[in-house]
């Protein structure tokens, strides 16, 4: 899933060469965990529904008290979560063999949802296995209570202006401070259907449960690959999914979900500066290309239009020249036709008065 | 600096991540004013429609 | 510049709007004395309500005008929808502005809402990554806006420094905008376990992000459309002239787009295999979305713009916006927590349906506010040249 996850996105975004094919895997780099975290394994065989653990819960951790007594155990009846005045709930489910009991409560993932997907560091992914709650930098954004595949964190709706949310803390204060040495609801329990020890132990001890008592027992244990794994385990007779847990969430956790599109991130910031300025670039070029073509166009238009004009002119002035030429041989000639009339008439003059001036014809 | 779980990891390489990306955007404008601060026409309108 | 307040205040509108702004400020002061517990029907199971539905995720999609119009006119050099980019960046600038404001009702501390980048930033998450992301859009987009205001208030000078930052900012618009509208989507990306099949998707990021782009747009013809009539004084000859040019080259693009958000959401289908939930009730809902209001619309906008039909783009626009804001509700509430019991669904309090009616109003109060005053719809007489 979160390969093909991974490559899809990158495939989309065509950038398949620049990242490789190990971001999410962090190139070869392998998480497993703080040494020795510890956790809490919870045997559903074992649970008889006292809700001692919800009693004990509330006391180390100094909660308001219930709407009914821990001892009413009718609110089993009813199903049940986590709410802002709970950090934990035993809910009874329809068994093969009568009713079965689970305690739930946040399971302190191994790679923590609500810790991926706060924007303030909220939440910590703490060495002794807990993932711990900073109320002091939270804005209320509830992001975390989407983004939680178990619905654990609850939030404080009635409170206007200094809302919390509100999750089991794993006792995390009362053991890192000494007051604890166990989960208040682990010491609570009479039955050790918890147990309280590192991680690793606790796989053991469910592995060895399993194997020793095949028929009473899922060959499955809850939480040990869940999500990325998580620090608090179920161990059942029954299938998880009747008693309230659900099998489809697959093993991949929410940072290695997420890892493709943040990876993604980056590369719009350095690809899409470089890609739109390319486009600016060539767009402006287009212009600027096209605006001399205009230029050059107008000038050359310009240019052929003086030709011509020019041609026109010269035309002009030489059919006016013509004209001229025309003008003056006319008049010339009218000059000399007249001149020729003249002469003419005086010769003839002459010839009637004194015939002899014929000589005086060229004078 | 080790990293025990992929969140932390990713907490730390994401952070410079952000940073770098920072520096990209700087980076892009630096390099682009620099290289069109001789050219006339683009200086004169930069944006130009 | 003939401006509303010359007419009588007691208009229709105006009295609608004000009894719906008095209303929002009562749920306002219950929010913030009495509780989200009050207000709301938002539970421990559902964290998420309208606010976040469709204040944040549609606000931020339909405010998408703003950097597809920018960078249609500066980047791609498509000049002839200069008189578009004020509207589209003036209707961004609030609507993100709003998203902001309407944040600050759903968040539990609102005065922490800079925690996220100056306080302890979470660079894991993808709510950080959109938080960044709004901030520094909402700053651009002030500042793209910033020159209609100076040219009102007759600031020659800052206007022109800001105007020489056009290319860069709208540079930057857009590289802001994909990242924000692709990490809403992958915001859902945590919760596969949550979401319906149909609706998660690996390819949630892109799958926001392109269908962004015929929500800008859609918005822009919808918002002109609606602008027109009231406004019609307000728009010089160019801003008139280049109207149809506007509606039909954005319907061209919108139809595109929406072609190509309808490739990926088959992709999307395809890649996890999830062909047979169509037969089932969720798949029926399902067609209605991709078929109904993502195919339909890409062939009815080419439909409107082969024949330059205006006004079945007009009302494509509207079935776009729609389809989107059904998108958006689909993935965010309908389809999310689809494996919780009947009894256990969200379902918006009157009180948060008033708070959302509340928040739009008042950005359609700041929008005529604005446009009757700035050079928005027309060019400022001493600015021509720039343009």
């Amino acid at each position: 899933m979160k390969r093909r996850q991974f490559l899809g996105l990158l495939g989309a975004a065509g950038i398949t060469a620049t990242l490789g094919t190990t971001a999410q895997a962090a190139a070869g780099k392998t998480f497993e965990g703080h040494p020795d975290t510890k956790g809490v394994l919870f045997d559903a065989t074992r649970c008889i529904g006292c809700r001692k653990c919800e009693a004990g819960c509330n006391k180390v951790n100094k909660l308001p008290a219930p709407a009914k007594p821990f001892e009413d155990l009718t609110v089993l009846e009813k199903d049940r979560r986590t709410d802002e005045k709970t950090y934990t709930i035993v809910n009874k489910y329809k068994g093969s063999k009568g009713p079965v009991f689970r305690k739930f409560q946040c399971n302190h993932c191994m790679e923590p949802a609500c810790a991926s997907v706060c924007f303030v560091r909220a939440f910590t992914k703490e060495p002794d296995g807990s993932v711990s709650y900073d109320a002091s930098v939270c804005v209320g954004c509830r992001y975390c209570m989407v983004a939680c595949p178990f619905n654990i964190p609850a939030y404080e709706y009635d409170d206007p202006l200094t809302p919390k949310v509100v999750k089991c803390t794993m006792c995390h204060p009362q053991i890192s401070s000494g007051e604890l040495t166990a989960p208040g609801c682990v010491s609570a329990c009479p039955k050790e259907a918890l147990t309280y020890g590192k991680r690793d132990e606790l796989i053991d001890i469910a592995r060895e449960r399993i194997r020793k008592n095949p028929e009473r027992y899922l060959k499955h244990i809850y939480g040990e690959k869940e999500m990325g794994g998580t620090s608090w385990m179920y161990i059942s007779g029954e299938p998880f999914s009747s008693i309230g847990l659900r099998e489809d969430l697959g093993t991949t956790s929410v940072p290695a979900m997420t890892s493709g599109p943040l990876s993604v991130v980056p590369m719009v910031a350095a690809l899409w500066p470089a890609f739109l300025g390319g486009v600016w670039a060539i767009n402006k070029r287009k212009e600027k290309v096209a605006e001399e073509e205009q230029k050059a166009a107008v000038k050359a238009a310009k240019a052929a239009t003086q030709a011509d004009a020019d041609a026109k002119l010269a035309k002009a002035m030489d059919g006016a020249e013509k004209d001229k030429a025309s003008a003056i041989e006319r008049e010339v000639k009218r000059a000399l036709e007249e001149a020729e009339a003249a002469r003419k008439e005086a010769e003839a003059a002459e010839n009637t008065d004194t015939p002899e001036d014929n000589d005086g014809k060229g004078a | 600096m080790e990293y025990y779980i992929y969140h932390d990891f990713m907490m730390h390489t994401k952070s410079i991540i952000y940073i770098l990306m920072g520096l990209f955007v700087v980076g892009f404008w630096g390099l682009w004013a620099y290289m069109t601060s001789r050219d006339e026409e683009i200086h004169k309108m930069p944006e130009h429609h | 510049m003939s401006t509303e307040n010359n007419k009588s205040l007691m208009t229709p509108a105006n009295i609608i709007t004000g009894i719906i702004l008095l209303v929002g400020l009562i749920i306002t002061v219950l929010r913030f004395t009495k509780g989200l517990g009050t207000v709301t029907n938002l539970d421990q199971n559902n964290p998420w309500g309208i606010w976040i539905g469709f204040d944040l995720l549609c606000g931020v999609a339909l405010a998408a005008g703003g950097y597809t119009t920018s960078s249609a006119c500066y980047i791609f050099g498509l000049k002839r929808y200069h008189s578009a980019v004020r509207p589209a960046i003036l209707t961004a600038f609030l609507g993100y502005a709003l998203v902001v404001f309407a944040l600050h009702y759903d968040v539990g501390r609102p005065y922490r809402l800079v925690y996220p980048l100056f306080v302890q930033p979470g660079t894991t998450s993808l709510l950080f990554e959109v938080g960044l992301c709004v901030f520094l859009y909402v700053t651009v987009l002030a500042i793209e806006f910033s020159p209609a205001m100076f040219e009102w208030l007759g600031m020659k000078t800052l206007r022109n420094k800001i105007h020489k930052l056009t290319l860069a900012l709208t540079v930057f618009g857009v590289v802001l905008s994909t990242l924000h509208q692709s990490s809403l989507g992958a915001l859902y990306i945590a919760v596969p376990s949550k979401l319906h099949p149909l609706w998660y998707s690996p390819y949630l990021a892109i799958l926001f992000f392109v269908s962004s782009i015929p929500a800008g747009l859609s918005m822009v013809i919808f918002e002109g459309t609606l602008a027109h009539k009231p406004f019609h004084h307000m728009m010089d000859k160019t801003h008139l002239d280049e109207h149809e040019g506007v509606i039909l080259g954005f319907a061209r693009g919108a139809s595109i787009a929406l072609a190509a958000y309808f490739c990926v959401k088959l992709v999307a289908l395809a890649a996890d295999n999830n062909w047979h939930y169509l037969a089932t009730g969720w798949g029926a809902w399902y067609l209605v979305e991709v078929l109904g209001f993502v195919a339909l619309p890409s062939l009815l906008y080419a439909i409107g713009s082969r024949e330059k039909n205006i006004k079945l783009i007009k009302w494509t626009a509207a079935l776009t916006v729609f389809g989107i804001i059904l998108n958006r509700f689909n993935v965010s509430m309908v389809a999310f927590n689809y494996n919780l019991p009947a009894d256990q669904r969200y379902f918006p309090s009157l009180m948060e349906i008033g708070i959302s009616i509340f928040v739009v109003t008042l950005g359609v109060t700041i929008y005529r506010f604005i446009v009757s005053r700035m050079p928005i719809f027309f060019e400022h007489p001493e600015y021509k040249d720039a343009h």
